[in-house]
C-alpha cells in the first residue's frame, strides 16, 4: 500500500493566542477528490496556506508521498507538485493565456529573452487541450469569461505537473463562488476527468457542492478536523451539527439573559425598517425591522452579502434599490455624512483602516463625528472637547496615557473602544451598525464591548450586529437573520427565550 | 524609530539646519546677516513663502499641485490687464478667480478620483496656455497701475511689506488650521482617508478647500512678483514651483500626507532662500540649489515614508 | 511569514456579479478605445487638408514630422514607465543635464574638448544613470515613483545649472549639428532615429520577455510577485530606458538649437504626458503602448500645425490640451470610482 500523496499528522498552527489549526490530521491519496467543509474561521484558509507553502506548521508532520515536506514558499510547493488555485483571480489580464500558464517559469519557447510565439502558443494549446478547453492559448485573459479563466488557472496548476516529480495535487479555494450552475457542472466534469493525473483538495463552505464532487469529505470546525465521511453514505444533518461543533456558552452573554432590562414592547415606528432592499450583484429582497432598544443579528458566511448590506445602509456602497426608513421616515443615504445626520452610525470591521485614524490623537479620534458639539462656527472649543473626551474615556474605560496620545499606540481593544465611543457620542444616533465588533480582541475587551452595546440598547438604541461566531450572534441578539448568496434564508425571532438548533442555522448559512 | 516619529523630529531638524547654515555663511561672509542682505533675502522669500503656504494643505492631504507657479504667472498677466482699469478691484477679482480655479481643480480631482499630479499637470498646461494667449506671449507693463501695488514695495520695521504680509498670512493660516474643524479634517484625510470618510468627513469638500487655498496663495505670490518687477509676463513665476515644493518638503511635511505643518513650511522657505542666497554669495548659480534639494527630498522620503508591508509600489 | 495576498479583486467580482455576464469587458468597447485616437488623427488630417491646402503639402508634412521627433523620443520612454503604472517626472531635469553635458563635450565655444561621438555616448550614459537611479531607488526602497522622480527632477536641473559654464556653450561640431539639420528624404536624422527607437521599443514589448513583463506589471504586479517573477529588475530596466531616451532628447535639443541649454527640458513634461494619455495609454498601466503614443504625439503636432495655418494663437492649443488631459483621465477613471477609494 503506497504512502498517501499528502499526509498531515497532528498539525497545529497558532497565531498568537488564536489556534488556527488544532492537531489536524488528514490524508489525500492519488487520484482522489477530497472535500473540506467548514464555516468561517474553521481553519480552511490556514490549512490551504500550510499546504501551499505560505505558512509553516508549529508542530506536527506534513508528508508528501511519504517524505517530509518543508515548504517555505509557493514555489517550493510547486516543485513538490502542489498547486493552489486561489479564490481571487491570480491571472494577469493583459497577457495571453499561454503567458499566464507559463508565468514565473522559463517557457521552452523563449531563447535569450526573445519569445518564439508560435512555439509558445503550441505549448499553450497543448496544455489547454489536456483540459479540454475550446479557446486558443493566444487569447487575452482579459477577454475570457470567468469560467474560462478558472480553466486557465487549472491548466496552469496542471502544467506544473510536467515540471515536478511528485504526483500533482491541486488545491481549490472556494472555486465556485462566482460560477453559475452550468459553469459548476462544467468544472466538476473537468475535475473528474483530472483524477488520473492529479488529486484535488476541494475546500468550500458550500456543502451540497462539496458533497457532490468529493470522494471523501472532512469536516472542519474551530481549527479541528472533526470528522471524515463518505459522501455517499453520510447524513447531512449530522454534518451540519459537526460543522457547528460543541458550542461553549460564554458567560458574557448569559448576564443578558438574566438581566431585567429587557425593553418592553415599544410603541411607535421601528428605529430602522428596510423593505425590498437590493444591490445588484450583492443582495436582493432584503426586508427587516429593528425596534428601538433591540439587537438584530445578521449572520452568514463570506459571500452572503451581509457585509455589503450593512455598508449600504451607511452609504459606503452604491445606492441600493428599495426603501429604508429611520424612525418611520424614508431616507436615501448618499454617504457616511448623510447617514450620521440621519442617526445611523457604523463601527467598521477593519479597525485600523476604517475604524480609527492611526497617527491622530485619541481626542481627535473620539470627536470626528460630533463636530458641532466641540466647536462653534468652525472654531474648536478646547474645553468643551476635553470634557466630552474625558467623559467617554471614563465611560468606556479606555486605557490611554492621555487624550493626546496617538491612538495607534493603544491596544486593539482600546482602539475598538475609541471607535465605538466615536459613534456612541453622536447625539442623534438611533441605529448602531456594528460590523464584527470583537474581531481580534481579547476576552476582557470583548466583554467591555458587549457591555457598551447593551447599555446603548437600554437607552433605546437599535443595533444591527454582524458577527463571525454564532456564539456571539445568538448570545447578544434579540432576533437573528441569516443570509446566503445575497438573500435572507432564515429568520429567528426572540432568540433569547428560544434558541434555535445551531445546525439548522448553519444549514441556512451554507 | 518608526518613520512617522522620524518625521516629527524633522520639524526641529530643519530649524537647526536653518540656524546652522545661516551661521556658517555669515562666518564666511559677514555681510550676509546685515540689513541690506536680510532685506534682499526677505524680499526674495515672500513669494516662496506664500506659494509654499498654499501648497502645504494640498500636500498634507497627500496630494500635489504642480500648477501653482503657472497660475501665479497667469495671475500677474491678468492683474496687469485689469488693475490699470479697475484699480484694487482688479486685484481682488483676479485673486478670487484664481481661488475659484483652484477649487475647480480640487473638485475634479476629488470627484473623478484621478491622481492630483495629473490633474494639476493638466491645469498647469491650461494656465500656461491662457497666460500666453492673453498676454500675446510678451511682457505687459503695469504702467499707471503700479501705484496700486506700490505699497507692497515699502517697508515695515525695515522689512519689505510683502514679506511681512506673507508671514502674517502664514501665521494666520497656521492658527486657523490648528484651531478649526477644517484643519482637523485636513490632517484626518491625510492620515487615513478611509477612516476619515467613514467618520463623516467629506473628501470632496476638503479637497476643494485645499486646492482653492493653493490657487489663492498662488495669486498672492504673483502679486508680490508683479509689485517687485512692475511688469507681468506669462512665465514670471514659473521658476517658483520647485523652490516652493522644496520649502514644504524640506520643512518637514510628508509628501504622503498627514504629517507636517504650516509652521514647518515657514522654516523650509527660509532654508531655501538662505541656500539660494548663500550660493550666490559663494559665487554659484542659485539654481544649483536644486541639486541639493532634490537629493535631500529623496533622502527625506526614504527615511520617513511609512512602508507598511505594501506589496506593490508603483 | 504572512502570506502575500493578491490585490482586492472585489471590484472585478462585483462588476461580474452585477452585469450578470461572466466576461470582463466588451471587446467592442476596447477596440474602439484603441483605435479612437488614430481615427481622430486621420479625421483631423483630412479636415485640415480640405480647409487649408497648404497643410497637405510635402514640405509641411515633413516639417510636422521633424518637429515631432524630440517629443516622440521623450514620450516613448515615458510610455514604458506609464505602462507599469508608474510615472517619471524627472524628464525635464534629465534633458537639461544631458544637453549641457553633450554641449561641453563635443566641439564647443566654452572649452577645448572635442569628443564627438564619445561625447554623445557620455551624455547618453548620464541619462541612463539617472534613469537607473530612479528605478533603483524606487524599486529597492519601495518608494512611489512620483516621489523619487520629483527629487531627481530637481537634481537634474541643479546639475545642469552647476555644469553651466557661465555663458551658453555654442556647438561648433558641424557633424553633431547635422543630426538636426541634415535630412534624408526631407526628414531630419533625428526623426529617423526616433523612428528606429519606436520600432525597437514596439518589437521589444512584443517579442521579449522584458517587454512582456513591463506590460504585465500594470495590472498584474502582485500576481507576478506571487508567481516568483523578479519584478524589480524589470522596473529598473524600464526606468533606465526612459532616462536614456530623455537624455537622448536633451542631446537632440542641443543639436537643434545649436547650443547647450539648462532649459533644454523646459515645458517638456506636460506635452509628453499629454501625448501618452491622449494616445490612449492608461496612467494605471496595462493598456496602451508605443504606437498609441506615436498617435498621441502626431495628434498634438498636427493640431499645432493646423492652428498655425488657421491663424489661431498657437498657445490656445496648450490650454485646450490641458483641459483634454484632465478630461481624458477623468473619463477613463470614471468607472473605477468607489466610495472609499484613496486616490491622492
Amino acid at each position: 500500500m503506497s504512502a498517501p500523496l499528502i499526509e498531515l499528522s497532528a498539525v497545529t498552527k497558532k497565531y498568537g493566542a488564536v489556534t488556527a489549526l488544532d492537531s489536524v490530521s488528514l490524508t489525500v491519496n492519488r487520484g482522489e477528490i477530497v472535500g473540506i467543509i467548514g464555516q468561517n474561521g474553521a481553519g480552511k484558509s490556514t490549512l490551504l496556506k500550510l499546504l501551499s507553502g505560505s505558512v509553516q506548521a508549529d508542530s506536527g508532520e506534513f508528508r508528501i508521498s511519504g517524505a517530509p515536506a518543508r515548504l517555505g514558499s509557493t514555489a517550493d510547493a510547486a516543485r513538490r507538485g502542489i498547486a493552489i488555485v486561489h479564490q481571487e483571480q491570480s491571472l494577469i489580464p493583459n497577457l495571453t493565456v499561454a503567458e499566464n500558464v507559463f508565468v514565473g517559469r522559463s517557457p521552452g519557447a523563449t531563447r535569450g529573452g526573445f519569445y518564439n510565439w508560435p512555439a509558445l502558443f503550441r505549448d499553450g494549446d497543448r496544455q489547454l487541450a489536456k483540459m479540454g478547453c475550446d479557446f486558443p492559448s493566444s487569447a487575452m485573459v482579459g477577454e475570457l469569461t470567468f469560467i474560462q479563466r478558472q480553466m486557465v488557472e487549472l491548466t496552469r496548476a496542471l502544467s506544473l505537473g510536467d515540471d515536478s516529480d511528485d504526483h500533482l495535487t491541486i488545491l481549490l479555494d472556494e472555486p465556485t463562488s462566482l460560477l453559475n450552475p452550468g459553469d459548476i457542472e462544467f468544472l466538476f466534469a473537468e475535475l473528474r476527468a483530472l483524477k488520473q493525473r492529479a488529486s484535488v483538495l476541494f475546500v468550500s463552505h458550500r456543502m451540497d457542492e462539496v458533497l457532490s464532487i468529493s470522494d471523501r469529505v472532512y469536516v472542519m470546525s474551530n481549527g479541528r478536523c472533526v470528522a471524515e465521511r463518505d459522501p455517499a453514505q453520510c447524513n447531512e444533518d449530522e454534518l451540519y451539527r459537526l460543522m457547528v461543533g460543541e458550542e461553549r456558552s460564554d458567560d458574557y452573554y448569559s448576564s443578558r439573559r438574566t438581566s431585567p432590562t429587557v425593553p418592553s414592547a415599544t410603541l411607535g415606528p421601528p428605529a430602522l425598517s428596510v423593505s425590498g432592499l437590493a444591490l445588484n450583484g450583492e443582495f436582493k429582497d432584503i426586508s427587516f425591522e429593528i425596534a428601538p432598544g433591540s439587537i438584530l443579528g445578521l449572520g452568514g458566511v463570506v459571500d452572503s452579502g451581509r457585509e455589503q448590506l450593512a455598508r449600504s445602509l451607511f452609504g459606503l456602497t452604491r445606492a441600493p434599490a428599495g426603501e429604508v426608513r429611520v424612525d418611520g421616515i424614508p431616507v436615501r443615504i448618499s454617504g457616511p455624512r448623510h447617514a450620521i445626520r440621519h442617526g445611523i452610525g457604523y463601527v467598521a470591521a477593519e479597525r485600523k483602516v476604517e475604524g480609527v485614524l492611526l497617527g491622530q490623537s485619541v481626542a481627535r479620534n473620539l470627536t470626528y463625528c460630533i463636530p458641532d458639539r466641540i466647536s462653534s462656527m468652525g472654531w474648536i472649543r478646547r474645553r468643551r472637547e476635553l470634557e466630552i473626551v474625558n467623559e467617554w474615556i471614563s465611560k468606556l474605560k479606555i486605557k490611554a496615557p492621555n487624550a493626546r496620545a496617538d491612538v495607534g499606540s493603544l491596544s486593539g481593544g482600546n482602539q475598538q473602544k475609541v471607535a465605538l465611543a466615536k459613534i456612541l457620542s453622536i447625539p442623534q444616533l438611533k441605529v448602531l451598525i456594528v460590523d464584527h465588533p470583537t474581531r481580534g480582541l481579547d476576552l476582557g475587551a470583548k466583554a467591555d464591548v458587549y457591555e457598551q452595546i447593551r447599555i446603548a440598547t437600554a437607552s433605546g438604541m437599535a443595533v444591527l450586529l454582524l458577527s463571525d461566531t454564532l456564539d456571539e450572534l445568538f448570545g447578544l441578539s434579540d432576533n437573528v437573520i441569516i443570509m446566503k448568496d445575497g438573500q435572507i434564508t432564515g429568520r429567528h425571532l426572540d432568540v433569547q427565550s428560544s434558541q434555535p438548533q445551531f445546525d439548522q442555522v448553519v444549514r441556512e448559512m451554507v | 524609530m518608526n518613520p512617522v516619529k522620524r518625521l516629527d523630529l524633522r520639524g526641529w531638524g530643519t530649524l537647526i539646519v536653518l540656524v546652522a547654515l545661516t551661521m556658517l555663511i555669515a562666518s564666511v561672509q559677514p555681510a550676509f546677516v546685515q540689513l541690506q542682505s536680510i532685506q534682499n533675502m526677505t524680499l526674495q522669500a515672500a513669494p516662496i513663502i506664500v506659494i509654499a503656504l498654499g501648497l502645504t494643505p494640498v500636500i498634507l492631504i497627500g496630494g500635489l499641485d504642480l500648477s501653482v507657479a503657472s497660475l501665479a504667472s497667469l495671475a500677474t498677466v491678468l492683474m496687469a490687464l485689469t488693475i490699470p482699469q479697475l484699480g484694487p478691484a482688479g486685484l481682488i477679482l483676479v485673486v478670487g478667480m484664481c481661488a475659484v480655479a483652484g477649487g475647480l481643480v480640487g473638485f475634479i480631482q476629488a470627484v473623478a478620483q484621478v491622481p492630483s499630479f495629473i490633474v494639476s499637470l493638466g491645469a498647469l498646461g491650461f494656465y500656461a496656455g491662457v497666460a500666453l494667449v492673453v498676454s500675446n506671449a510678451t511682457t505687459i507693463s503695469m504702467g499707471a497701475g503700479q501705484s496700486t501695488l506700490e505699497w507692497l514695495g515699502g517697508g515695515i520695521l525695515g522689512l519689505p511689506v510683502s514679506f511681512v504680509l506673507a508671514v502674517f498670512l502664514l501665521v494666520g493660516s497656521a492658527i486657523v488650521v490648528a484651531n478649526t474643524l477644517v484643519g482637523r479634517r485636513i490632517y484626518a484625510i491625510g492620515a487615513s482617508e478611509p477612516a476619515a470618510i467613514v467618520s463623516g468627513i467629506s473628501p470632496v469638500a476638503i479637497r476643494v478647500i485645499c486646492f482653492s487655498f493653493s490657487g489663492f496663495c498662488a495669486a498672492i505670490g504673483g502679486t508680490f512678483l508683479l509689485a517687485r518687477t512692475s511688469y507681468a509676463s506669462p512665465t514670471l513665476a514659473d521658476l517658483y514651483l520647485l523652490p516652493a515644493l522644496a520649502a514644504v518638503l524640506l520643512g518637514g511635511t510628508a509628501l504622503s500626507g498627514g504629517v507636517g505643518s504650516i509652521w514647518r513650511t515657514l522654516v523650509g522657505s527660509l532654508v531655501v532662500v538662505v541656500v539660494q542666497t548663500g550660493l550666490v554669495v559663494v559665487g554659484v548659480d542659485p539654481r544649483v540649489s536644486n541639486l541639493v534639494f532634490g537629493a535631500l527630498i529623496i533622502a527625506t522620503v526614504a527615511a520617513t515614508t511609512d512602508r507598511k508591508h505594501v506589496l506593490v509600489v508603483k | 511569514m504572512d502570506a502575500a495576498t493578491l490585490p482586492d479583486h472585489e471590484a472585478t467580482r462585483a462588476d461580474i456579479k452585477r452585469d450578470g455576464v461572466s466576461s470582463a469587458r466588451g471587446t467592442l468597447a476596447r477596440r474602439l478605445e484603441n483605435v479612437g485616437p488614430l481615427l481622430i488623427l486621420v479625421l483631423m488630417c483630412i479636415v485640415l487638408s480640405v480647409i487649408e491646402p497648404r497643410f497637405a503639402t510635402l514640405g509641411n508634412l515633413q516639417t510636422v514630422l521633424n518637429e515631432a521627433a524630440i517629443p516622440l523620443v521623450v514620450a516613448s520612454g515615458l510610455t514604458l514607465v506609464v505602462l507599469m503604472g508608474s510615472i517619471d517626472l524627472s524628464v525635464e531635469g534629465l534633458m537639461a543635464s544631458c544637453s549641457i553635458v553633450v554641449a561641453l563635450l563635443v566641439l564647443n565655444s566654452s572649452n577645448s574638448l572635442d569628443l564627438g561621438v564619445a561625447g554623445i555616448l557620455v551624455a547618453l550614459i548620464l541619462g541612463a544613470l539617472f534613469g537607473f537611479a530612479n528605478g533603483f531607488i524606487h524599486a529597492r526602497f519601495a518608494l512611489p515613483s512620483l516621489m523619487v522622480t520629483l527629487g531627481t527632477w530637481f537634481v537634474g536641473l541643479g546639475l545642469a545649472s552647476y555644469l553651466f559654464p557661465g555663458r551658453q556653450p555654442a556647438i561648433q561640431d558641424a557633424g553633431f549639428r547635422e543630426l538636426a539639420l541634415g535630412k534624408v528624404l526631407g526628414l531630419s536624422y533625428m526623426f529617423w532615429i526616433a523612428i528606429v527607437i519606436v520600432i525597437a521599443l514596439v518589437l521589444m514589448l512584443r517579442f521579449t520577455h522584458f517587454g512582456r513583463m513591463i506590460i504585465a506589471m500594470g495590472p498584474g504586479q502582485a500576481q507576478l510577485i506571487i508567481a516568483g517573477v523578479p519584478v524589480n529588475r524589470y522596473r529598473i530596466g524600464a526606468f533606465t530606458i526612459c532616462g536614456t531616451l530623455a537624455g537622448l532628447a536633451g542631446i537632440m535639443t542641443t543639436a537643434q538649437i545649436g547650443a547647450g541649454s539648462a532649459t533644454a527640458g523646459a515645458d517638456q513634461l506636460f506635452p509628453a504626458v499629454s501625448a501618452v494619455v491622449i494616445g490612449g495609454t492608461l496612467l494605471t498601466g496595462g493598456r496602451g503602448g508605443i504606437l498609441q503614443t506615436v498617435v498621441g504625439v502626431l495628434l498634438l503636432a498636427v493640431i499645432s500645425n493646423g492652428l498655425l495655418f488657421l491663424g489661431v494663437n498657437p498657445y490656445v492649443q496648450q490650454a485646450v490640451i490641458g483641459i483634454a488631459l484632465i478630461g481624458i483621465v477623468a473619463a477613463t477613471a470614471w468607472r473605477a470610482r468607489r466610495k472609499l477609494a484613496v486616490v491622492k
